[in-house]
Parts: C-alpha cells; structure tokens; sequence
C-alpha cells in the first residue's frame, strides 16, 4: 500500500533507512516485513491521533531498533557455525593465494609478455633443490584450489537438526554470498587455467613428439 | 483456612533447545487459535496482553522460532482476495504447541508458588449446583 501523505511516507522512509543497520542476511529474508509491519503501524497511529500519535510511536521504534540491531549482530557474530563459516572463508582465500599469484604473474610473464620486474615463483625455484620440496611446491600449486573449492562448498552447506521432519538436513546456509560464490568461480578458473597449462605443456611428451618431459 | 499445596518444583524450560523469551510465548500464545500474519499477531498481543512488540523484536522472535521449528509458514493464505498478497502467515507447529503448553504450566507453576507465599489471592471455590 503506498503511502500518500507527506508525514507518513517520510516516517516509513526513515524506517526503511533504519533498517540498513540490521545484518544483511537478516534484512534479506525480514526487512520487507518489518517495513511493511511499520507502515501499518504508522497508518494506524495516524488515524488514531495523527501527527502526535505518528510522533510517539517513534520512541518505542527507535528503542525496538536499536536493541534488536544489537542482539541480530551479536547473534550472527556468537553463532559458532557461522564464526566457522568466516574462518573456512579466510581459509580458502589464504589457500587460494599461492596458485592465484603463480596463475596471474605466469600468464602476464609469458602469455602477455609483459615484463614482471620481480616475479616470486622464479626467485623460489632455483632455490628449491630438493626434490621433496619441489613435489612439495608443485603439489601446493596444483592441489590449493581444489581444497580451497572444497573448504568453501563445505562453508555452503550445514548439517543442521529439522525438528519437524525429525531428521538431520543438510541446508544451504548462504544464498547470495557473494565472496563466497565469487572464490568459488576464482577456484574453478584457476583449476581450468593450470589444466590448461599442463595439457599445453605435456601434450609434446603424450604425444610423442618431444622425448625429454 | 487450608493452606495451598506448594508445588515441589516449577516445569524448566520447554526442551526445544531454544529459551522462550517472553516476546516468543505471546506469539506461541496467539497463533494458539489459529494461522495470523505479523500484524495480526503484534495488533492481538497489544489488545490481550498490553504488550507492545516492535517490529525487530516480532520479528526476531519470529526467525528464531522458525529455526527452532516452533512456528511454520502457511503455505496456503486464509482468504487472499481479502488480504495483502505480501503478507507471510505463520502457524503453530506440534513442537510450537508443546513448548507452549510447558511454558504455560510452567508459569502455572510459579502463580501456585505465589498463591502458596501468599503474594496472590486464593481463587474462590467454586459454587456446585449452581
């Protein structure tokens, strides 16, 4: 229902820009029905008492805002599943680091080639002599993004107690979140470039035309 | 005058791991007859109870024992030509009906409990045959 009158459309206004303070997750699936909640109340308290009615329901809405906008953070921050959820995040991206600096820097060196004043990877290798190391940094670059792709579609999913069906669930708990969804893609991309870039460069030896590999 | 029997212990909490703040039993309390919408339940528990609940306090409330399994959403609406088709409607669920009952016989409890130090009047007898 929309809002003709100036002081009630200013009042529902001001409460939607309110509601801002709340998690996103939480204004996602409850700030449309809170707004639409206080719009009733506003247009009730106008035809009760009009502008002093709208004025005094004011304090009781600021001090239901405030308090609960504290108690949804604190919620979100003291839930332990979420705080796991936040720690297999940065996980992931601090996995992920080593084969996205060695994917990036690699194509700019030498498919773009353009001139890398310091690149890490060829400063490292020379000074990997032993042979474990090597298989060790190699195995780290290979192997990160499909760890860190399995510790973020962990982070997607929770196991979680369905009181009504009486039985365990597993549950998407993160619609929409974009870091996560975004490293994801970050993860498959960098499996596709590195396959890529080994088929490229074993292809000679699979198919015969080069004997050394 | 005979004294009231005093209650040996008063019902803890109901067992649905999830503590019921006073905000949830109104809400349990008023979807007790029946499917309501956020309003109707904030305009119910304002008329009965002369609580006030805000729209982040119902609706808090409302998350959390949605997550708990205390409340569901209807899925089908009371009459939709008759309402706002943005409207969520909620129900009581088994478990929202339990949890209500212990948390009503555990406030039971605690009324015996005054009755008994005397901090309440005794209910009069009832008259038979009348």
């Amino acid at each position: 229902m929309r809002l003709a009158r100036h002081p009630l459309a200013a009042s529902a206004r001001l409460y939607r820009r309110l509601l801002l303070l709340y998690p996103a997750s939480h204004r996602a699936d409850y700030g449309r029905l809170m707004s639409q909640l206080f719009e009733d109340q506003l247009q009730a308290a106008w035809g009760r008492g009009g502008r002093r009615a709208l004025a005094k329901l004011w304090g009781p809405a600021l001090l239901d805002t405030v308090s609960n906008v504290i108690l949804e953070h604190l919620d979100r921050w003291s839930d332990p599943m979420r705080k796991g959820s936040r720690l297999l995040l940065a996980a992931a991206a601090a996995v992920l680091a080593v084969p996205f600096t060695f994917v990036v820097l690699n194509l700019l060196q030498y498919g773009l080639h353009l001139s890398i004043p310091w690149n890490p990877h060829e400063l490292l290798w020379p000074q990997v002599r032993f042979t474990v190391w090597r298989y060790l940094y190699d195995a780290v670059i290979v192997l990160s993004a499909p760890v860190a792709l399995g510790l973020l579609f962990a982070r997607q999913l929770q196991l979680r107690w369905r009181p009504q069906a009486e039985a365990l669930a597993w549950v998407v708990i993160r619609k929409g979140d974009r870091i996560g969804l975004g490293l994801m893609a970050l993860c498959l991309l960098l499996m596709a470039t590195m396959g890529l870039y080994f088929i490229g460069e074993n292809l000679p030896c699979i198919l015969g035309q080069r004997i050394a590999c | 005058m005979p004294k009231p029997k005093m209650p040996d212990t008063v019902p803890q909490n109901p067992p649905s791991g999830l503590h019921l703040s006073t905000a949830m039993f109104h809400i349990l309390l008023s979807l007790a007859d029946g499917q309501k919408h956020g309003y109707g339940i904030m305009r119910e528990v304002e008329q009965r109870h002369a609580v006030s609940l805000g729209p982040g306090t119902l609706y808090g409330a409302i998350k959390r024992m949605l997550e708990a399994g205390l409340i569901g959403e209807a899925e089908e609406r009371p009459d939709p030509k008759l309402d706002d088709q943005r409207r969520r409607y909620y129900h009581l669920t088994p478990a929202g009906h339990s949890a209500a009952s212990a948390e009503a016989a555990r406030l039971e409890g605690l009324v015996s409990q005054a009755r008994a130090k005397q901090l309440l009047p005794n209910p009069r007898p009832k008259r038979s045959g009348a």
